[in-house]
């Protein structure tokens, strides 16, 4: 057995330490201190079992040999061992054997005593069939020669649904990303020539300089005016983005310096908007695959017409993905849905999941892993918001804790935190395809969800098939709702008709 | 002070558990989260700005109690501030950060006090001033006695640390401790004048479900 952390012997140990678990929690206190000192000097360390809250293990490999350990402690502290070459599936059966594990498969009713309640789980990298969308697999990764086949002679994207689609499934190969993105990031139209697009990255050169010119040629009062809104958070930020990153790694990196420029001029060209924490962490990964500073300006004024970076974190957007996201789980994970509200306000504002909206899950996923679901949210496959099912995913596979040790706001946030780099990202992913694919098949959907399929037009609905839509009774003036009862979507282009009334705020209705 | 406790899980069973959030303020790269990493993890890296907010628990072993932080550790950028309160909400205590060579970041931690000032009652939480990356000295703008002044005349705890060196960065923590141990003795004793001999620990705001 190859593990990456040198403590799995360790854990032997400590399930002795448990079994007279009784005795020694006199000692505990003391044995942690210990435990603590010694981790700090040679990053060992034992767990004690007893005071586990649960233990989990997520398979990454199809053979079910390798992935991750997960042992959290009832103070939501977690220890993550990761298993790349092997192994795991022996500790698996191990654990599978031990009466301490298997006992917590009883009803909750019957473990009255909180003590005894941990939890135990093993997730398999592959989602019970039941629970893959049915076009799982029909895709690879869209390769060059993949990608000059979605082009006609004149460089045309020949059907954009379908180039879409390819991408949803299979994301895009690192060596065209950059050549792919700025289509995603609606920079490029997809009915443009090659020739348009020469032609439209020289003007738009020509534009971000002259924005440049404009930042650059700034009265002494708005320079100064400028540094505390704007460059005084961006030079801070510049020089902490993605450094681990080999495009920005090392002292004075020009990379890190054209970043500096791009996040600058966006500033003096959307002065509404000027500079937000966390954009740093979007445009960072843009420059390093597209590599030019203007057409990677371009790129991001698309994204951020995208994201809810709009105005303040506090604001309607922000308001509004979280009532879509509300509404996704009651109708998805009611159990979920019931934990939220039984906090009241605070839990259903889901702090935990703030930075990952905001930041399209890029702290939450290894970069590789991140990039993927910006593809497939940029792909804008059946919805405009399937970053929001990413949300509901990563919910349904990690939140098991939440709702069977009813964590409080404060310790949801914990345990989500804790995870962040820890999930498996395309688990994560094939789950929220799957989600995506049983919305659709839902007969009905709630009037509180009802934009989240109008603003896609008939995208979602491409089969013909329409659901019927009802008032959730969940919203103010519902007794007024135009869903009270039951309405019939009439057809697909009452749909899109009824898309041209949406206030051109929306954010995620730049479509067409 | 809405404080909570657990009973103490030791054999000694006297020993009180106390839960207390922190939350850490202050305008956008003063330290907050370095502070918060090197006091839990005890390590010093370069962090990335904190979009929404991070969670740390730290648990401290004192003679007469047990004291679990959680740490909140928020965005600094003022476009956050609006959602701030979120965050602060039922804090037990709050650090109010500034970076000891930018002046400015001084007033922001003002502004934060009057913040938190509107939210809470003086004895309802614990405040902090601390004058973060001492280790700055050479571009020190902000002078010891300035902080210290400001602090005093509005009963702040105050300390200036780094948390790059390790420099009274438990202390501060240490220091808050023991002001909101200090304060449920004198609420416990206050209590007891009024007719009741014996505090139950295990009675009031006991936290439901796990720890």
């Amino acid at each position: 057995m190859t593990c990456s952390t040198s403590s799995a012997s360790s854990l032997d140990t400590s399930a002795q330490f448990q079994e007279n678990n009784g005795q020694t929690q006199s000692t505990r206190w003391d044995e942690q201190q210990k435990v603590f000192a010694l981790e700090q000097v040679c990053g060992v360390f034992r767990v004690d079992l007893g005071q586990m809250r649960s233990l989990r293990l997520f398979f990454s490999d199809e053979a079910c040999t390798c992935g991750q350990l997960v042992v959290a402690s009832r103070e939501s502290q977690y220890k993550i061992f990761h298993f790349h070459h092997g192994g795991l599936d022996k500790l698996s059966e191990v654990f599978q054997q031990w009466k301490y594990c298997t006992e917590t498969h009883l009803k909750d009713q019957q473990l009255t005593d909180e003590k005894t309640c941990m939890q135990f789980s093993i997730r398999r990298p592959k989602l019970p069939s039941s629970e893959t969308h049915p076009e799982e697999n029909a895709y690879k990764r869209l390769d060059v020669s993949a990608w000059l086949h979605h082009l006609n002679e004149s460089g045309q994207v020949e059907e954009e649904y379908k180039l879409q689609k390819a991408i949803f499934f299979g994301g895009i190969d690192i060596s065209i990303r950059g050549e792919v993105w700025p289509f995603l990031l609606h920079y490029y139209s997809y009915e443009s020539t090659s020739e348009e697009r020469e032609a439209l990255r020289l003007q738009k050169r020509k534009e971000y300089f002259e924005i440049q010119e404009k930042r650059l040629s700034m009265t002494p009062d708005e320079q100064k005016d400028f540094w505390c809104k704007v460059q005084f958070t961006v030079d801070k930020d510049v020089v902490r983005t993605d450094r681990s990153n080999q495009f920005f790694r090392g002292e004075d990196n020009p990379n890190v310096e054209t970043m500096r420029r791009i996040l600058l001029n966006y500033a003096v060209f959307n002065p509404t908007i000027g500079y937000s924490q966390g954009m740093s962490d979007l445009v960072a990964p843009l420059l390093a695959e597209i590599l030019d500073e203007s057409d990677t300006f371009w790129c991001f004024v698309g994204l951020m017409q995208n994201t809810i970076f709009i105005s303040s974190p506090r604001d309607e957007d922000m308001e509004k993905q979280l009532m879509y996201l509300r509404e996704l789980l009651r109708l998805m994970h009611p159990r979920f849905y019931q934990h939220l509200s039984s906090l009241g306000e605070d839990g259903l504002q889901m702090l935990f999941c703030h930075r990952w909206i905001l930041l399209c899950f890029k702290r939450e996923f290894p970069d590789a892993e991140a990039l993927r679901m910006w593809e497939a949210c940029w792909a804008h496959y059946q919805t405009d918001y399937f970053h929001l099912f990413i949300c509901v995913a990563i919910v349904v596979i990690y939140g098991d804790d939440v709702i069977e040790q009813q964590l409080a706001t404060d310790q949801m946030l914990l345990h989500f935190g804790n995870l962040a780099m820890h999930m498996n990202g395309e688990l994560v992913l094939r789950k929220a395809r799957s989600l995506l694919y049983q919305f659709h098949l839902l007969p009905r959907i709630p009037c509180s969800l009802h934009d989240l399929c109008k603003l896609c037009g008939t995208g979602m609905w491409d089969s013909g098939f329409i659901p019927a839509v009802e008032c959730s009774g969940h919203h103010p003036a519902s007794e007024s709702c135009p869903y009270g009862g039951l309405a019939e979507v009439s057809s697909p282009k009452a749909g899109s008709e009824g898309k041209k009334g949406l206030k051109t705020r929306d954010v995620f209705a730049f479509r067409k | 002070m809405a404080r909570k406790e657990i009973p103490g899980t030791s054999l000694e069973g006297i020993r009180p558990t106390y839960v207390y959030k922190v939350v850490l303020l202050g305008n956008t790269s003063v330290g907050k989260s370095s502070l918060a990493y090197r006091y839990v993890k005890n390590d010093f890296k370069e962090s990335l700005p904190t979009v929404g907010c991070s969670f740390f628990t730290q648990m401290i072993n004192l003679e007469v109690a047990t004291v679990k932080f959680e740490i909140w550790d928020t965005a600094g950028q003022e476009k956050y501030r609006s959602v701030c309160h979120l965050y602060y909400r039922g804090a037990h205590a709050a650090l109010l950060v500034y970076d000891i060579a930018n002046k400015e970041t001084l007033s922001r931690a003002k502004l934060w006090l009057r913040d938190l000032e509107k939210e809470f009652l003086p004895d309802e939480i614990v405040i902090a001033l601390v004058g973060n990356k001492t280790d700055l000295a050479a571009e020190r703008e902000v002078n010891t006695e300035e902080g210290e002044e400001f602090a005093r005349t509005k009963g702040l705890l105050f300390m200036e640390t780094s948390a790059k060196t390790n420099h009274q960065v438990n202390d501060i923590f240490m220091a808050i401790a023991q002001e909101l141990l200090q304060r449920e003795q004198e609420k416990a004793s206050a209590q007891s004048l009024h007719g009741r001999s014996t505090v139950d620990l295990g009675e009031s705001g006991a936290r439901t479900g796990c720890c």
